[in-house]
């Protein structure tokens, strides 16, 4: 909680400077900034839109995180899982499968998913890849891949550009009203996340992943195998991050462009970390940041600041929580001596 | 009047040292004269390591001072010392893997000595050593590296050399080549500092021996005056008698522990243990001493269950043991490495032995139990939910052992169980260990501890270069 209010604080900080740096009349940036986010039901609507997969991929980080497996691949994995969705969804097109069709795609995008961070954990088991680096490749791969299928094998027959079929309402994701897009997902991405945090708290399977990724060590010497651990959990945090992928695709437009990425799976990292990699915290962390990713769209009438104002604060909030811990590591060490 | 050889002396005055309420070195006065070697033995935790550290300026002393050509010498300062002349080679080497051995060399003269790796390399074919000058060291053998090392030291051409036990890594040929370069330093007019506990190395390579033991100087005698049977006596005093064995009800199946011809290989694949058989009958402890690094820490953990064998078999109650089947308390001998998760709190780290005994997970039985072991083996903390690395070593032991021992297990393995603990608490965890074994547990206890070993087991063996010995003399001499 101390480290929650302690990187809102810092985030604040963040975006006074930007604006002072940018330009942007304070008082007027910060009421833009909050009616952005929740000042009224479209804006609180469109915060909540885009916390749902933030919200997802931070889970799915934390997951693999807590296990001590680095993954940083959520992007990757979120787009091979809504390839995966959209490919099905090719084949459901013409059939009336309804919300069943839309629960199949949503179970083949986790699988897409882990495929792909599965690809990581075998590489990393067999040969003593490092997770970091080949999860950080695969995100191209998986980018890649995600456009030669759109530009390819998906693309809508008879059209010249790069879009998948649309899908027809009754196989997505429904929604609440006709005037905002939240859709169903944000259920999902709540009860997924509960979920995990009863996993990782209240089951032995959770409490081993935990142990693995305080001290490998430990957990080897009471005959636990970290192996096998890290493994299983980088699957788990996988199919989390492609079902991120697949809700995406089925709460939004139905259809898959090249331009589908909105780097929801990197932003999940720094999500993950102001949560303190606790599920419960994952929570209001995602709303932040979702929120921030709403509003800063509004600033782009001050020019040079806009949508991307809101990777700026996802750097600076990971830099600032990266100084925080380097110096309360600093002073357990100091103390540690004396 | 000062002699000429008086000036050149090191001499150590009254020097103490204390960590805590640990006295790990009495006050002690030596002298070290040029041109000879001179040996400082003694077991694990005598105070060899300390009075080096000392020396070398890496630890201030509590009290007392040195004196080097007649001069004081400051003290807890390594780059001065090394000024004054004064130079260690570490039983951890080091040196830099992935640097080659120009590089490393080249690194350590930095701001030390202007003198050019050519000077170092005609020292080199001074010593007859041929150098791989241009492999990493992480190509190059142990006592390669260890060469290196020592050229590091000499390049500065020191009065004063320390070696802390350089024979430990060495093989049979590579030890007996040491020796002579020993010799060869001392020939010189150096002062050579040996720190060892192979009573036939310090025998054939020293002029004059130290002898410490539990931080006491038990006295400094000319190599004439000293054979191994004195040495060895002087080193470990008199043998306190074991405890008498303990006869334990049958259950009319075999029920004994056995250990046949086990070899197991270390991290670095290496053989660790060549050969070990023993036979324990339940609630019998047995106990393995000797010192540290001889193997016993890859034998604690084949019968831990989380290191697999080269060759061999261990038996339990006629079977072969499957660990799956039958649950091995074991007490590692690094507790904050591998005996706890130290971030985590001690709910947690006192879960781990019943839930892989089998135990469902169960959040609020695992606090009670928390608290109800934090009684029972008077562990101080506040609470449950602290983390274990807000506790003190012997409370971080008490941890340790307290979620072992309550899962009653059939077989006990333990590394050093009082390492660090005041007096009380060992005393208390002694007699957890017997309560254990008369409940009818099979308890192998690994010490450096010689009285632990001699009060807390019925049975005694030494370990030494990956093997057994009944006597303990033996054991040294190997």
């Amino acid at each position: 909680m101390k480290q929650f209010l302690l990187t809102t604080i810092f985030i604040l900080v963040v975006i006074l400077i930007s604006f002072l740096l940018f330009g942007v009349p304070i008082v007027e940036g910060g009421k833009l900034l909050v009616e952005g986010a929740f000042g009224d039901k479209v804006a609180l609507s469109r915060s909540l839109v885009r916390a749902t997969p933030v919200l997802l991929t931070a889970t799915g980080i934390t997951i693999a995180w807590r296990a001590g497996a680095f993954n940083i691949g959520g992007e990757g994995q979120l787009l091979v899982g809504a390839l995966f969705a959209a490919t099905l969804g090719k084949f459901l097109l013409n059939t009336n499968l309804g919300f069943l069709g839309c629960l199949l795609m949503l179970a083949v995008a986790a699988l897409g998913g882990a495929l792909w961070s599965g690809l990581a954990a075998v590489l990393y088991l067999k040969r003593g890849v490092d997770l970091v680096i080949s999860t950080i490749l695969l995100n191209f791969i998986g980018d890649k891949l995600l456009m030669y299928f759109v530009e390819g094998p998906l693309k809508k027959a008879g059209q010249t550009a790069p879009l998948t079929d649309q899908l027809p309402d009754a196989l997505m994701l429904p929604k609440f009203s006709r005037q905002s897009d939240l859709h169903f997902g944000i259920f999902i991405a709540i009860l997924v996340t509960l979920a995990v945090g009863y996993w990782l708290f209240r089951t032995k399977s959770g409490y081993f992943a935990r142990i693995v990724g305080a001290n490998p060590r430990f957990a080897r010497a009471n005959r636990v195998d970290s192996e096998t651990v890290k493994f299983k959990a980088m699957l788990l945090s996988g199919a989390v991050c492609g079902l991120a992928g697949g809700i995406q695709y089925l709460g939004i437009n139905g259809q898959l462009a090249s331009s589908f990425s909105q780097q929801y799976g990197f932003l999940g990292i720094p999500v993950a970390l102001v949560g303190a990699l606790n599920p419960f915290a994952l929570l209001p962390s995602a709303l932040l940041f979702g929120g921030l990713f709403a509003a800063t769209t509004n600033l782009s009438r001050f020019g040079g600041i806009g949508s991307y104002f809101v990777y700026v604060i996802q750097a600076g909030t990971v830099l600032g929580l990266l100084l925080f811990r380097a110096i309360s590591d600093r002073k357990v060490a100091v103390r540690s001596d004396a | 009047m000062e002699s000429e050889a008086e000036k050149t002396l090191l001499r150590v005055e009254g020097v103490s040292k204390r960590f805590g309420s640990l006295e790990a070195l009495k006050p002690l006065s030596v002298e070290f004269h040029p041109s000879e070697v001179h040996a400082v033995v003694g077991e694990n935790g005598a105070g060899k390591s300390t009075l080096m550290n000392i020396l070398g300026g890496f630890v201030s002393p509590s009290t007392g001072s040195f004196w080097l050509d007649g001069a004081n010498l400051p003290t807890g300062n390594p780059q001065r010392n090394r000024a004054k002349g004064i130079e260690m080679i570490h039983q951890h080497f080091k040196l830099v893997p992935a640097f080659t051995v120009e590089e490393n060399l080249t690194l350590s003269q930095l701001g030390v000595s202007k003198k050019g790796i050519d000077e170092i390399k005609t020292r080199a074919s001074e010593f007859g050593w041929d150098i791989p000058w241009s492999s990493r060291i992480q190509d190059v053998s142990v006592g390669t590296q260890q060469r290196v090392e020592i050229l590091k030291s000499v390049a500065t051409n020191p009065h004063v050399i320390i070696f802390d036990e350089p024979t430990a890594v060495l093989s049979v040929a590579e030890v007996h080549e040491l020796i002579q370069f020993l010799r060869r330093l001392a020939s010189e007019g150096k002062i050579v500092i040996l720190i060892a506990h192979k009573i036939e190395e310090v025998l054939s390579a020293s002029d004059r021996v130290t002898v410490l033991r539990r931080g006491e100087h038990i006295g400094t005698l000319l190599r004439s005056e000293v054979d191994a049977d004195k040495l060895v006596h002087m080193m470990v005093g008199d043998i306190v008698p074991g405890i008498a064995s303990r006869d334990f009800e049958h259950k009319g199946v075999a029920t004994n522990l056995e250990v046949d011809d086990l070899w197991i290989r270390d991290d670095r694949g290496q053989e660790a243990v060549k050969g070990i058989s023993f036979s324990i009958n339940q609630g019998q402890i047995l106990g393995i001493g000797g010192v540290d690094g001889n193997g016993q820490v890859e034998l604690a953990e084949t019968l831990a269950g989380i290191r697999t064998s080269l060759k061999g078999r261990v038996h339990f109650e006629g079977h072969a043991l499957d660990f799956d089947k039958t649950y091995v308390g074991y007490v590692p001998q690094d507790r904050q490495a591998d005996g706890l998760a130290v971030d985590l709190n001690l709910v947690d780290n006192m879960a781990i032995s019943g839930l892989v005994n089998g135990l469902p997970y169960s959040p609020s039985g695992q606090i009670a139990k928390a608290e109800g072991l934090i009684k029972e083996f008077s562990v101080k903390a506040k609470s449950p939910r602290d983390l274990a690395k807000q506790l003190s070593g012997g409370n971080q032991q008490k941890v340790i052992l307290a979620r072992v021992l309550d899962q009653n297990p059939a077989i006990l393995v333990i590394v050093n169980p009082t390492r660090g603990l005041d007096v009380k608490a060992a005393a208390f965890v002694h007699h957890k260990i017997q309560e254990a074994a008369k409940a009818g547990a099979y308890v192998i206890v690994f010490t450096t501890d010689r009285d632990e070993l001699f009060t807390l087991t019925n049975q005694q063996w030494f370990m030494s270069r990956g093997k057994l010995f009944a006597d303990e003399k033996e054991a040294l001499a190997s």
